[in-house]
């Protein structure tokens, strides 16, 4: 396998970066060191995750700040824009400006958006590291590695805090906001669960609370909906003011939808940020950009939930079925244990291509080739039986699969899933009263006690439980024919 | 017998078989498994000295437990709008260790969630925040488990209806808030809400039990909506949804109890919330109560009861307090990861179901006496009697307003 580092450190989408995090008009910050030369720390990292369920809170994010002398780089996406490079790594862009001034609230500089190529067809993505700015050693493996847990009701959050941001000019003191008053937040007079907050959370929560209150639907407010999102993109009430002021004053949505993927990038695993870029969507009846967004947020996670979640949405929408069985066949061959990839094609056969005759073959050769290929795979088996319920002849009436499975138990394969697959087949042949020689009650009682003794003892209650159903289907078939016929058939 | 201790040298002969063909996946899962056997390995070594080990600390996680429901850290401001679920996670917790605070904290935690209840109907994240269904999921628990008048009065049910109302879409699903996104989590917070309060009406769930079945996905769990993969936490609300519309015979419940089976850890012990992904402690409890509701069901179809629960409590246990406790207080989802108040309501709440099972018979308590503790109700994950105390002061007290859409 080769790899091909390309990384685009897309300059030009810093500039507009700068307008996604950052306000675009600047208090302008005073940098007293302007005139020494740019010597890069890593002053800050963060790669923080909590979970929740449900929540509303969770956004796994990563993030490093470095300082020189004239810039600040306080945020790195590792973004995947276009297939045919693998790597690990991202490459800040916007260093060693000279910069007097910095333009810009969120620290000197406008965070920064590197884009870095990254090829289905390479290595995994997360374990490389490579030489960054200025000499300074840059991983992207915690970038990564964060986005490969997923959790609970899926929700899992991180928190990120960026709170070192010079430029930072508080509502309070901005002249343009001077006629509103901020609300505390009214926790009444003994609460619980107090967060201690940092004092521009406190700032800017303070003008959101008002604004709501207010109703108060302005481009500022709509500015300030960015700085709360920022503090807390879990925030869905944010979210939703945001949307209500977006409609109201009829805003250009197209700068919104490149908004709310920089929000994604960053917080790939978050409820609220994959549900507003759904609306916008919905809105704007453009599903042209969805495909390309899912795909970069699967390269890096191939199992990130609301991504796909996303993604099938859109196709389900908008009818965009035509390249997903490559896109899904891609991903199968990158990782053949990814089992995102495996429903996401049931979901392809099941909504688009059809459960036709033919069809069903094809699905059984191609599972059965990578069953061969890795024979513990759960994913695999697991399609394999979701197909064959589509399969008229069943699980047991299918000879190619039913001698699949026995020529993998013939030559010494144990795998659980291979021999719960045959017990499987023992049922449904028990069921349809065509018991024979390999497929009967007594064999399923000796391949439930090998499970539950042997090669999956982890499930011994289970397997104990589903054997209960094959002795008694024993017992009835004893009593009912010549207990020599039933010796004959083990 | 099926639920005895496992030692180390069974443990580590269920290693991953990567069978040559070494994928991000099985990358991922021997990374966790080294991580998990040193510490079994470590811990064998400590428990053949000490009879009682191995040891839940429980005063140690009430007292952090305690530290929390006060203040929070700044690290928590992502949760700014989950405050009602912070209240949750932590007095179910204390419930389960049995440790509750004192009666005038309780109250105050009462008079904080009236703060966060909305005059539409329902409880935002925080106070003035819009309702959402899973706040209003936690805040109605959270008052189940203080269960004085004072926390029951506080509910105003009658808007709480109305808010479920809004949220329901024709086919019978619930959106997360007005405007939100839609998936299983709306349909189980509202069903729970509604049994709990007495707010239920057959109307305001028609078709939802069918809507839930559509999730059902062909590996037998559950997903957050039609057509997604099978995941832990939305098959938990699946299940306990139907269970609690009393409709569970709709869906496939040995290829559900197939799926959640199969999501045990022949290693770790504990459960994945997915096919081929990692062990997680929150799964003890979102695949680990999956367990007592499918006896259940299966007990009402068989008219036998299934008195057992199909997984391997030992094996879940001693993953929990060998692998999930942290020193300082507070339990994590797998070794390496930080603590969070999440992660130790829910593995708190998983150790739980693996001790009482289905709750007939004796609990079965790995490791030293002391570790017992309270009982939860699979459904809510409420204590079981606190459940019942707030469903009958509903069942005395109607709401004023009856199902008025």
């Amino acid at each position: 396998m080769f790899l091909k580092v390309v990384l685009l450190a897309c300059v030009a989408s810093v500039c507009q970066a700068g307008g996604l995090l950052a306000p675009a008009y600047g208090y302008g910050a005073w940098n007293p060191y302007n005139n020494y030369p740019a010597q890069p720390a890593i002053a800050s990292q963060h790669s923080n995750i909590l979970r929740s369920p449900f929540n509303l809170g969770q956004i796994s994010t990563y993030s490093k700040a470095i300082d020189t002398p004239f810039s600040s780089v306080r945020k790195s996406d590792v973004r995947v824009s276009n297939p045919g490079v693998a790597i690990g790594g991202f490459a800040p862009a916007y260093h060693g400006l000279a910069a007097p001034l910095a333009p810009a609230y969120h620290g000197v500089a406008a965070p920064l958006v590197s884009h870095v190529g990254v090829s289905p067809y390479g290595a995994p993505v997360a374990k490389v590291a490579t030489g960054g700015l200025l000499g300074v050693a840059y991983s992207a493996a915690p970038a990564v590695s964060h986005m490969t847990y997923t959790n609970g009701l899926g929700l899992a959050y991180a928190c990120e805090f960026v709170d070192n941001d010079v430029a930072w000019v508080p509502y309070k003191q901005r002249p343009e906001w001077i006629d509103v008053t901020p609300v505390p937040e009214n926790d009444g007079p003994k609460p619980v669960v107090v967060i201690a907050h940092s004092e521009k959370f406190e700032d800017v929560y303070g003008y959101f609370r008002a604004v709501l209150k207010s109703n108060e639907k302005s481009e500022r407010a709509l500015q300030l909906t960015k700085d709360a999102v920022e503090l807390n993109p879990a925030n869905y009430t944010v979210w939703q003011y945001r949307r209500d002021i977006l409609k109201a004053l009829g805003t250009d949505l197209q700068p919104e939808l490149e908004y709310v993927e920089s929000v994604i990038t960053h917080s790939p695993k978050n409820y609220q940020v994959w549900h507003h870029r759904r609306v916008l969507v919905e809105w704007l009846q453009d599903p042209s950009e969805e495909l390309d967004l899912t795909a970069d947020a699967l390269i890096l996670d191939p199992k990130n939930y609301h991504a796909w979640q996303h993604r099938q949405w859109a196709i389900k929408t908008f009818g965009l079925y035509e390249h997903e069985m490559d896109f899904v066949d891609n991903l199968i061959n990158l990782d053949v244990r990814n089992n995102s990839a495996w429903n996401q094609r049931y979901f392809v056969m099941n909504n688009h291509l059809g459960w036709s005759d033919m069809n069903i073959q094809k699905e059984i050769c191609y599972t059965m080739e990578k069953i061969k290929f890795v024979k513990n795979n759960e994913s695999a088996w697991n399609y394999l039986r979701g197909l064959l319920l589509h399969d008229k002849r069943g699980l047991s009436g299918n000879c190619v699969v039913t001698g699949f499975c026995e020529e993998l138990y013939k030559n010494q394969c144990r795998s659980p899933f291979l021999l719960a697959f045959i017990l499987d087949i023992c049922d449904e042949a028990i069921k349809k009263e065509e018991i024979g020689v390999f497929h009967n009650p007594t064999r399923g009682v000796s391949l439930c006690e090998d499970l539950a003794t042997k090669y999956d003892k982890i499930r011994s209650k289970y397997w104990n439980y589903v054997c209960e159903k094959f002795r008694k289907a024993r017992d009835e078939l004893a009593a009912k024919e010549d207990p020599e016929k039933v010796e004959r058939t083990i | 017998m099926e639920n005895e201790i496992r030692c180390y040298a069974n443990i580590s002969a269920e290693a991953f078989n990567t069978e040559k063909k070494v994928t991000d996946t099985a990358t991922d899962q021997l990374d966790v498994e080294v991580a998990v056997l040193k510490i079994f390995k470590k811990f064998e070594k400590e428990a053949s000295i000490d009879p009682d080990l191995p040891l839940l600390n429980r005063r140690v996680h009430s007292k952090q437990l305690k530290i929390w429901l006060k203040t929070l850290p700044k690290g928590y401001e992502c949760l700014d709008a989950s405050r009602p679920w912070l209240v949750y996670w932590i007095l179910h917790s204390l419930w389960i260790l049995d440790d509750m605070p004192d009666s005038e904290t309780l109250s105050d935690a009462v008079q904080f969630l009236t703060h966060c209840q909305h005059e539409d109907g329902g409880y935002g994240g925080g106070p003035g925040q819009h309702p959402h269904l899973g706040t209003t999921y936690a805040a109605i628990n959270s008052l189940a488990i203080i269960g004085t008048d004072e926390a029951y009065d506080s509910i105003d049910r009658s808007s709480l209806q109305k808010f479920l109302w809004t949220l329901r879409d024709v086919d019978g699903s619930f959106a997360l808030h007005k405007g939100g996104e839609q998936d299983i989590r709306g349909a189980y917070c509202a069903i729970s809400v509604a049994k709990m309060t007495n707010t239920y009406t057959d109307l305001l769930f028609d078709k939802t039990a069918e809507w839930i079945v559509g999730c059902q996905t062909y590996e037998g769990g559950f997903a957050g909506c039609h057509g997604m993969e099978a995941h832990g936490g939305y098959a938990f609300c699946g299940i306990a949804s139907l269970a609690l519309l009393n409709r569970a015979q709709l869906c496939d419940v040995e290829a559900l109890l197939r799926w959640c089976a199969n999501r045990q850890m022949r290693l770790e012990g504990g459960f994945q919330g997915r096919t081929n992904k990692l062990v997680d402690g929150c799964y003890s409890f979102w695949q680990g109560a999956a367990f007592p509701i499918i006896s259940a069901i299966l007990s009402q179809d068989r008219k036998e009861l299934i008195e057992t629960v199909l997984f391997n409590q030992g094996a879940l246990q001693e993953y929990i307090i060998v692998c999930c406790q942290a020193s300082e207080g507070g339990l994590v989802d797998k070794p390496g990861k930080a603590r969070d108040i999440y992660h130790t309501c829910y593995t708190l709440s998983g150790l739980s179901i693996a001790q009482h099972g289905t709750g007939a018979g004796d609990p079965f308590v790995v490791g030293s006496p002391r570790n017992e503790l309270n009982r939860v109700h699979p459904l809510h994950n409420v204590a079981p009697h606190l459940v019942y105390n707030a469903v009958h002061y509903f069942i005395r007290h109607p709401p004023p307003v009856k199902d008025k859409n």
